[in-house]
């Protein structure tokens, strides 16, 4: 429960920071996901099994400042949420291995929900651009963020369960 | 008669020795004599205060450096902080001009009302392109405001929180406008794109016009005020084939550097949707 309760406040913080600052570091047209990267590290981090909470937590909050629909933005986050507990069990024995396949997985996932729900809500956008502007500066940022994101979320996770010793 | 005290006399002769002495130095006349005696005095007195300075150096001097360093902290310290003000105070200066900028536009236009707004944020998707200003329904903003800069048009209000808006940019993939070609007096529409590029639709073949046209607001549709700079053609596109020209568009505003926006409070979108016959 406390680790439910504590998403909420990191989650309202890293918003203000994707909205303020990580949005507007774009390459080409994408930009970094630092809640896709924290719900990610978290879920790898924690064992207690928080990670629905924490996607509900972070998709909530993105869905209230984005024009994406909600049910998207959910859809995404829920997603991102079983591809890092699957990297997790998958990659039980190597947690970094887990960190960055889930957050090459999870960038992937984003974008195909996204791209979908523009083309279902009747917005041209064109593949090839998409995926030459989108996805792949998307890709470099989040991965470029995957590390410090996973070292500040292990830091929170010894501060809020000082016994335990999962972050490797 | 009284016999002179032989002690009395040598102490006579003394002081008028004394005094004599006194008088022919002040008159100058000793001193050739004065240089010869002094002049070695001066040099074991140059000799002893160089090393006794060298000495009270040698146990002084790293006090000192330690008073300098702390100094040069101090100053270090005043010195941030002091370049910290210049740039909090050209910070002001900017934002003062932008703010002037935005007044001297809504001084051309007096029909409208405005409410300025700071941008605050944007839209975690890369797919969209959307702000988020510090001004919401609390300071009179609606849903479908037009938004603009002292540049041109910005976009317009896609919802409304109590004390925040979100604002859809022209440059958003699900923007499109109605405009006209300054010069050929022609009708088109302008759509964005996920890239950020804004697009010329709808031209007729029979219009001729080339790079450097400028667009303007048509205020067909009733979502945007008439006559408000838009963007320039940069390259058009004709294909023989096709039923209409375009063209790529050069927008006025700067998105990237978009820091202060002005909302038209007093303009009524006109929602024409009841007029649109429904098609079977």
């Amino acid at each position: 429960m406390g680790h439910i309760l504590v998403s909420i406040p990191v989650f309202l913080l890293l918003s203000v920071l994707q909205t303020v600052v990580v949005s507007r570091i774009e390459v080409l047209s994408g930009s970094g996901d630092i809640i896709l990267l924290t719900i990610i590290s978290w879920i790898i981090i924690d064992e207690e099994g928080s990670h629905i909470a924490w996607a509900i937590i972070g998709g909530f909050l993105i869905s209230i400042l984005s024009a994406m629909p909600i049910a998207s933005t959910m859809l995404t986050y829920f997603s991102i949420a079983m591809i890092a507990k699957f990297t997790s069990n998958v990659f039980w024995q190597s947690p970094i291995l887990a960190l960055f396949s889930a957050s090459i997985a999870g960038t992937i996932i984003k974008f195909v929900i996204e791209f979908a729900t523009m083309i279902f809500i009747d917005i041209p956008v064109p593949i090839l651009i998409s995926i030459t502007n989108i996805l792949l500066p998307t890709l470099l940022l989040n991965l470029f963020f995957t590390m410090p994101i996973y070292i500040l979320m292990g830091d929170l996770s010894r501060v809020v369960s000082p016994g335990e010793e999962n972050y490797a | 008669m009284k016999s002179t005290d032989p002690k009395r006399l040598r102490n006579i002769v003394a002081i008028m020795f004394v005094i004599g002495l006194i008088f022919l130095a002040l008159s100058g006349i000793l001193r050739p004599v004065l240089g010869v005696v002094m002049e070695p005095l001066i040099s074991i007195q140059r000799w002893l205060s160089e090393r006794f300075m060298a000495v009270y150096d040698f146990f002084s001097l790293p006090r000192d450096v330690t008073d300098l360093l702390q100094r040069n902290a101090q100053l270090e310290n005043e010195v941030s902080n002091l370049q910290s003000q210049v740039i909090q105070l050209q910070e002001q200066l900017r934002e003062t001009e932008v703010l002037y900028s935005l007044l001297d536009f809504a001084r051309a236009r007096p029909q409208d009302q405005y409410s300025a707004a700071a941008v605050i944020g944007r839209d975690p998707s890369p797919f969209l392109h959307y702000v988020i200003i510090d001004r919401g329904s609390d300071d009179g903003i609606q849903y479908g405001m037009p938004v603009v800069t002292q540049q041109g048009l910005v976009g317009r209000i896609d919802a409304v929180t109590s004390s925040a808006a979100r604002v859809q940019l022209i440059t958003d993939p699900g923007s499109v406008i109605n405009v006209k070609l300054q010069n050929q007096n022609e009708d088109a529409q302008i759509r964005g794109s996920v890239t950020g590029e804004i697009t010329l639709e709808m031209v007729s073949q029979n219009v001729s016009f080339e790079s450097g046209e400028i667009l303007l607001t048509s205020g067909l549709g009733g979502d945007y005020p008439v006559d408000i700079l838009v963007g320039q053609v940069v390259d058009v596109e004709t294909t023989e084939n096709n039923l209409f020209q375009s063209a790529s568009v050069q927008p006025v505003v700067d998105f990237d550097a978009l820091r202060a926006v002005l909302v038209i409070i007093n303009f009524q979108t006109i929602n024409i949707q009841p007029l649109i016959p429904e098609q079977s």
